[in-house]
């Protein structure tokens, strides 16, 4: 099939069919493994955004604090420890690898726009779209915004070694690991003065001013932890509202979000990904091109290792939200400093399960969708935001905060279905997504062919 | 003057960039008055930041307001007009100017391609910024934000000149629709306040009645009591269960009466919002304190917040926005040939005043503004359309083109040559001499070094501008006089082509003589 997806752009199919060394698997089939990867972490993603889609926060703490013998609690536990931000780490690998494989395939032609400029012209559109997404399709948790700013940065390093890629992922790892660690250990401080000053005040000591103000600064911290029902009433209601209402009460949320989030956290979360992605491709683990007992091995080191520290992170993220006090004075170091192994092993261990099922035959049709999905991402990105805030907002059929917990995931499963065979019947037709077409014509800044027939290259679809 | 970096061919051939106005062949080797503006804004800008640096904050600034006849004021004023915005702008013209310059010229050396050297350069820029910020502590560095532009801008140059200037000018809107934005959200925030307020005054009133019923209930109940008390001396208990019954009537009035968490919510909202352009000591306290503690530490877990602010922040809503028309201005006046003498030196006086005296007139008017809100932000949101800041994209706009048209009418018409020479030579180093300025100032204010954060007042803190410019002038005269490059610039340089450049002038004795006078764009 001539294989252009969403995130790799054209250029990926031309690279494969020029490639003469011996290969033991299909050329064309290469690609495929991308696409179907992407195409599950593209689905997988809707995992982690759903409750944030479905409802106030507040559900997945009650959920937390709640018996742990419910359905609520199971799905909140399967989820939160195998799939949490694993999906997103997976989908950020990709975009790295895609990136490669924009930039590696063009040929400078010397007229026109040179392939770095298209691949700017590129992330500066989907920066755009990621602010539509955001602001007109209303949902804050957008990634795509990140994606184009972060992108930028990973030009330079379209030649450089897999070791050098390892590398730079690691000292974003560290980045991140030193940033939590440091914020950790700042509240954690104010705990231990806290109890310090506790323990004098039983002991019957009068407090200094200083200690009266940690004290009170710790409990105010305690407080601002536990979810605000108030706050929680006045959310549910504005987000029951119609478009403008929506839109108000959203600004601010989306606004906080892009600005910050990408300074503090995002620029470590994603750019640690995006590299290791750029390493694991180059290495061939994207495309297919590692022996069935090697990715057995990193199936099983990946789940072998990530399930069993996912587990261990979800207890401590459980303890932390019950009670934060207890949860400084045990520990040292936060469980969260968990997070990018976990998210590493267990991102690795999905997408070798993945290959692994590829190559065994075994659900052909399904890997095919699955391929079909991840070749529209950005449609079916910007789809689910569409889906979801018609579904669950209040100017849309306004099924905000109404489901328990673990009925949200039956609209997950309604829109994977939807994914997979839209995806299917519309690659039928059409060589990109519609979203996809609109970014290329943008980028491009001519329309661009759509309809298959319309193509000279198409070869066994 | 192109000869001064060995880098740099003196003549370079067809350009890759073939969207200059037609007809008009540049000659890119008279560029110097790009490094001119450089060399003036790195130095002039020091006025604008020094307030920031010597701890004079903005709240102390705006309350400069109150003595309108005052010199303290006037300084404060004149400065605000002549160089608030216009030197960062200055800054961003020149960058924008050097976006296209940096990819007509060739860069010899490593063997990568103009693309790569452009990204590596506008990363490590970002990367200076971060160490100018974060370890320098100079929460309002530029660096950063030049690095993140010039990322942004990567796919503008090849555009056509007339897009650009559209460009220019749509960017322009944005930032000021965005100014006039954020003063609705105060406007709105204020009627919301209104509500809020009527209300509080009426429920103030009810209860106020209430405690007077109350107060008058319970003086006869006490009088009653005491007839009671007197005659019978056994029943305390039910006057004791009758007050009590009172006050839980009265408690149960207020609840129903008292405002929401919402509108007391909106209340706060606005008088914080009230506040914001009122000195208040107590904060200022606390960040001096701060600041004057000997500890290299205390200092950075204070700076940073102010510093993510402006990466993060502050680039976010207004700054991209900013930098970009500027920028984008640079890159138009770069194809039109604006920086190559395309016009006469009567033009570029013409449109010098022109630019300058627009751009003064909307800095009255913002000044006027800040006046009002200053004595009264209230009244100003009651009575104003506008926000002071409506036009400031504008001011800076004019005041940096007819800055820029000055330079360009001095170096065509050959007046004050040694300055624009010096100011040139400077430009070359501004990178060198921002960061110094940043580790000069760092050392000499924060607690961690010689502790002088807000101990000198508006007048002492210009007079260490005029100090920290002698360095500058030692340091631009000693060090171009044995180095090509100036030592940040070096290190940038070399970061970008992985290998370490030569730096020192002896190396290439060949070009001695064409360093000692840079050429300055002559017009015939």
């Amino acid at each position: 099939m001539t294989n252009t997806s969403a995130f790799i752009d054209e250029g990926a199919s031309e690279q494969f069919r020029h490639e003469t060394t011996a290969q033991p698997v299909q050329k064309s089939d290469r690609i495929k493994t991308i696409d179907m990867i992407r195409g599950l972490a593209l689905l997988g993603i809707l995992l982690m955004n759903i409750p944030f889609f479905s409802g106030d926060g507040i559900v997945m703490y009650d959920v937390m604090q709640g018996d742990h013998d419910t359905w609520d609690f199971r799905t909140l536990a399967v989820v939160n420890s195998f799939f949490d931000s694993t999906m997103r780490g997976l989908f950020s690998m990709l975009f790295g690898a895609g990136m490669l494989l924009f930039l590696m395939n063009k040929k400078e032609t010397g007229e026109g726009p040179g392939v770095a400029e298209l691949y700017y012209r590129r992330l500066l559109w989907l920066v755009f779209f990621g602010v539509i997404n955001a602001y007109v399709l209303l949902w804050p948790g957008d990634i795509l915004y990140t994606y184009g700013l972060l992108g930028m940065l990973l030009y330079p390093f379209r030649n450089s070694s897999p070791r050098l890629l390892v590398i730079m992922a690691i000292v974003f790892s560290l980045f991140f690991f030193g940033k939590s660690y440091y914020n950790y250990n700042e509240q954690r401080g104010k705990r231990i003065e806290y109890v310090a000053a506790v323990k004098l005040e039983k002991a019957g000591q009068k407090l200094t001013p200083a200690q009266t103000a940690a004290k009170e600064e710790w409990l105010e911290m305690e407080k601002t932890q536990k979810p605000d029902r108030e706050e929680v009433k006045e959310n549910i209601a504005e987000m029951k509202g119609d478009y403008p209402g929506v839109f108000t009460w959203l600004l601010p949320v989306n606004s906080r979000f892009e600005a910050w989030w990408l300074h503090t956290w995002a620029s470590f979360d994603c750019l640690f990904m995006m590299f290791l992605g750029m390493a694991l491709f180059k290495l061939g683990f994207f495309t297919n091109k590692l022996s069935t007992s090697t990715y057995a091995l990193m199936l099983l080191m990946g789940y072998g290792i990530g399930i069993p520290v996912g587990w261990i992170q979800f207890q401590g993220q459980l303890m932390a939200t019950g009670d934060l006090g207890a949860y400084f004075d045990r520990y040292r170091i936060s469980f969260d400093a968990l997070q990018d192994i976990r998210r590493l092993f267990l991102a690795i261990g999905h997408a070798s399960l993945l290959i692994l099922v590829y190559r065994s035959k075994i659900m052909p049709w399904l890997m095919k969708a699955l391929a079909n999905v991840g070749q529209m991402a950005f449609t079916n990105y910007l789809m689910q935001s569409i889906i979801c805030t018609v579904f669950f907002y209040g100017y849309g059929l306004g099924y905000y905060n109404k489901f328990r917990f673990h009925q949200v995931y039956y609209v997950v499963f309604a829109v994977w279905i939807f994914q997979l065979i839209f995806s299917s019947i519309w690659l039928h037709y059409f060589r990109f997504g519609p979203f996809e077409w609109v970014w290329r014509s943008l980028t491009y800044w001519k329309k661009q062919p759509m309809k298959i027939s319309n193509t000279t290259t198409v070869s066994g679809v | 003057m192109a000869s001064y970096n060995p880098e740099v061919s003196k003549h370079v051939g067809p350009s890759t960039l073939h969207a200059f106005s037609p007809g008009y062949e540049p000659d890119f080797s008279r560029i110097a008055v790009i490094d001119v503006f450089k060399g003036v804004a790195v130095m002039a800008g020091l006025f604008v930041t020094i307030l920031y640096w010597g701890g004079f904050s903005q709240a102390m600034q705006f309350s400069l307001t109150d003595f309108p006849g005052g010199i303290r004021y006037r300084s404060y004023a004149a400065i605000s007009l002549l160089l608030e915005g216009k030197m960062m702008g200055l800054v961003s013209l020149a960058f924008g100017a050097g976006i296209i310059l940096f990819f007509v010229r060739p860069h010899l050396g490593s063997g990568l391609s103009n693309n790569d050297l452009y990204v590596r350069r506008n990363m490590w820029l970002i990367l200076f910024g971060l160490v100018n910020a974060f370890i320098f502590l100079w929460p309002l560095d530029i660096l950063f934000h030049l690095g993140v532009m010039g990322l942004l801008l990567f796919p503008f140059p090849r555009m056509k000149a007339k897009w650009l200037l559209a460009s220019v000018l749509l960017v322009l809107v944005i930032n000021s629709g965005k100014y006039y934005w954020n003063y609705t959200d105060d406007t709105k925030a204020y009627s919301k306040y209104v509500v809020a307020d009527s209300l509080a005054k009426k429920y103030h009133i009810r209860d106020s009645i209430q405690q007077r019923n109350d107060s008058i209930a319970g003086r006869l109940a006490k009088g009653k009591d005491s007839i009671l008390k007197a005659a019978h001396l056994t029943k305390g208990n039910s006057t004791k269960a009758g007050s009590l019954s009172a006050k839980n009537d009265s408690t149960a009035k207020k609840t129903i009466d008292t405002l929401t968490r919402k509108q007391k919510k909106q209340m706060e909202e606005w008088e914080g919002i009230a506040k914001r352009y009122t000195w208040e000591k107590k904060k200022d306290s606390a960040k001096i304190k701060a600041l004057q503690e000997v500890s290299y530490i205390k200092n950075w877990e204070y700076i940073i917040v102010p510093a993510k602010q402006s990466e993060a922040r502050w680039l976010y809503t207004i700054g991209v926005w900013e930098l970009a028309s500027i920028m984008l201005l640079g890159m138009w006046l770069f194809k039109i040939g604006f920086f190559f003498g395309r016009f006469n030196s009567s033009q570029y006086l013409v449109a010098a005043l022109a630019g300058i005296a627009i751009g003064m007139l909307c800095g009255w008017y913002r000044l006027h503004c800040l006046t009002l809100i200053v004595d009264d932000y209230t009244k100003y949101v009651q009575q104003q359309l506008l926000p002071h800041t409506i036009l400031k994209p504008l001011e800076i706009a004019c005041t940096v083109l007819g800055y820029a048209s000055l330079f360009m009418y001095l170096m065509s018409s050959g007046r004050l040559k040694g300055l624009c020479s010096f100011f040139a030579k400077t430009g070359r180093m501004a990178l060198s001499h921002y960061l110094l300025q940043s580790l000069l100032l760092s050392v000499f204010f924060y607690g961690y070094g010689m502790g002088y954060y807000a101990r000198i007042g508006q007048p002492g803190l210009y007079l260490v501008v005029f100090e920290i410019w002698i360095i500058h002038i030692v340091f631009t005269v000693f060090w171009t006089k044995f180095y090509y490059l100036g030592p940040a610039e070096w290190l940038l340089k070399s970061l970008i082509h992985r290998k370490w450049l030569p730096i020192k002038r002896i190396a290439e004795a060949g070009n001695e003589k064409a360093l000692q006078t840079p050429s300055i764009v002559n017009h015939d």
